[in-house]
């Protein structure tokens, strides 16, 4: 125990303080549910991304004004309930709008052919737009200068094989997720005893 | 976007007899927070060095003479000192995208900190403008392991040494520290006379190590090590002391289990299993034996190379 308590004081001695990035991930998301009969109608919902980020702050234990930068990383996409006898393919796109600023749906990301049954339970990554990035990544910089951006999500399936109809209508529920990552600046005190 | 930085009073005090353990002593959440957006061969790349370290410093300060008495009781508290100087190398690794990030070359390849590299992240654009931030490093020039070590002999020429270290640190960022090691020696030059030219003796050391907690209760790290090491040396009086050089060969191994939480919502476990990357290691060294103890200090020859030197006190027998 001595011993230990010996080499417990010479710690100190060998601590340094050094800088470094953290990185932190969050992830949020947004549901969408399907009923068509014939062609698609648009589905909406609404994200308060200021709302999501204070999350990822309180779930890192850091506040707002450490965040270095913050960004867009990912959209992912899939079918989160199906249960029709036969399958839908689907062609079409993921929009983003800036509700706060009364913008226009611009394209963030599009899907091409893809099915409702192989993607049930899926998170598929979605082919980027620069426009609908750009939108997202401004509301996170307004959010970091202490503005409250709210954006609006639109998913518009222009192609759909087979038509849906009112006798065989396309009903499944789906989900969005937009991955966004936060980096601070920190310094921590870290060993190099040599 | 305002850079800003903050200074955490750490837990120094519970760095204790991991001396100098980049996981466990300063910043362990900060760790598992990094390497959270690794999975596979990315978590293995920003991992590797700190397993290659682990490796070569556990499975060192094993044995520092080959003389082993034939039968007498015998006792000795060590502490083994185990480091190493992290080379350029073990700076940077190539990682792939992860998370979904679309880089804009399909399969392109990022030069990005591990582990001990440096602390500034590198951001990636890809597809669509998006952005992929590979964490920094904790900028790390060196690694030290001090672990007190009890010797016993001595039966028919063999000693026991066993390595413990074990403390529940409650709310600290350090998790648990559980490290368990037993070994023996076996003196093969008894059978060679009464007065061989030099000692030499056979030994296997086994040890485990697990440190932190994850999200899900389970060790953040999980380590087991393993060497059979060859040692010979000779007894040479110097005054009052005695002078012993001594060198050995060893097969070793190190196997790391690493279980952290993705960044998926809820969190998921990623598990990743890596290896140290020392095989073989030759050592070479000396020692200075008195009547209450022994100092002695060698380096080790292998594909991650590294020093030890300690101190033993006790009544050790040597003649």
């Amino acid at each position: 125990m001595t011993i230990v308590l010996v080499t417990l004081s010479m710690t100190s001695c060998i601590m340094e303080d050094t800088v470094l990035q953290l990185v932190f991930t969050g992830e949020s998301s947004v549901g969408f549910s399907e009923n068509e009969d014939g062609a698609d109608n648009p589905e909406t919902a609404l994200v308060n991304i200021a709302d999501e980020l204070r999350d990822i702050l309180e779930e890192n234990e850091i506040s707002l004004s450490e965040i270095d930068d913050a960004f867009v990383t990912s959209v992912h996409y899939g079918m989160v309930s199906f249960t029709q006898s036969h399958d839908w393919t689907l062609s079409g796109a993921i929009s983003v709008r800036r509700v706060d600023l009364g913008g226009t749906f611009t394209p963030l990301a599009n899907y091409t052919s893809v099915s409702v049954q192989g993607a049930l339970g899926q998170k598929i990554p979605a082919a980027l737009e620069t426009a609908g990035v750009a939108i997202i990544n401004t509301a996170l910089d307004d959010f970091l200068a202490g503005q409250t951006p709210i954006l609006e999500f639109q998913v518009l399936s222009d192609t759909i094989v087979p038509l849906p109809t009112p006798s065989d209508p396309m009903i499944f529920d789906w989900r969005a997720w937009l991955a966004i990552q936060l980096i601070t600046t920190e310094t921590v005190e870290v060993p190099d005893p040599f | 976007m305002h850079p800003h930085s903050r200074t955490r009073g750490r837990l120094v005090s519970l760095v204790i007899v991991l001396l100098a353990l980049p996981l466990a002593a300063s910043a362990e959440d900060d760790v598992q927070g990094q390497i959270s957006v690794y999975t596979g061969d990315n978590a293995v790349g920003y991992l590797q060095p700190l397993a290659n370290a682990m490796g070569a410093a556990l499975n060192s300060g094993f044995g520092y003479s080959a003389y082993i008495p034939k039968t007498s009781f015998h006792m000795a508290l060590e502490v083994p000192v185990m480091g190493l100087f992290f080379a350029d190398d073990d700076a940077t690794f190539t990682a792939t995208a992860e998370s979904g990030f679309q880089p804009n070359t399909p399969g392109e390849i990022f030069v990005v900190p591990t582990i001990v590299g440096p602390g500034e992240a590198v951001v990636a654009t890809g597809q669509g403008g998006a952005q992929f931030a590979f964490p920094g490093g904790f900028d790390l020039n060196s690694f030290g392991l001090a672990v007190p070590q009890l010797r016993l002999s001595s039966l028919a020429g063999t000693e026991a040494v066993i390595r413990w270290a074990a403390f529940e640190t409650g709310e600290s960022d350090l998790g648990n520290v559980d490290m368990f090691g037993i070994g023996g020696r076996h003196s093969i030059s008894q059978y060679f006379g009464e007065n061989p030219t030099f000692d030499l003796a056979a030994g296997i050391l086994y040890q485990t190590l697990d440190l932190g907690e994850n999200d899900f209760g389970n060790p953040f790290v999980d380590t087991s090590a393993l060497t059979v090491q060859l040692q010979a040396s000779r007894r040479m009086p110097v005054g009052f002391a005695t002078f012993e050089p001594y060198g050995a060969v060893a097969y070793e191994s190190l196997d790391l289990d690493v279980e952290y939480a993705d960044t998926n919502d809820p969190p998921q476990p990623v598990a990743v299993s890596m290896e140290g990357e020392n095989s073989f290691r030759f050592t070479i060294g000396a020692g200075f034996n008195f009547s209450a103890g022994q100092v002695w200090a060698d380096y080790n020859f292998s594909d991650t190379s590294n020093f030890s030197f300690g101190l033993a006190l006790g009544n050790l027998g040597r003649p």
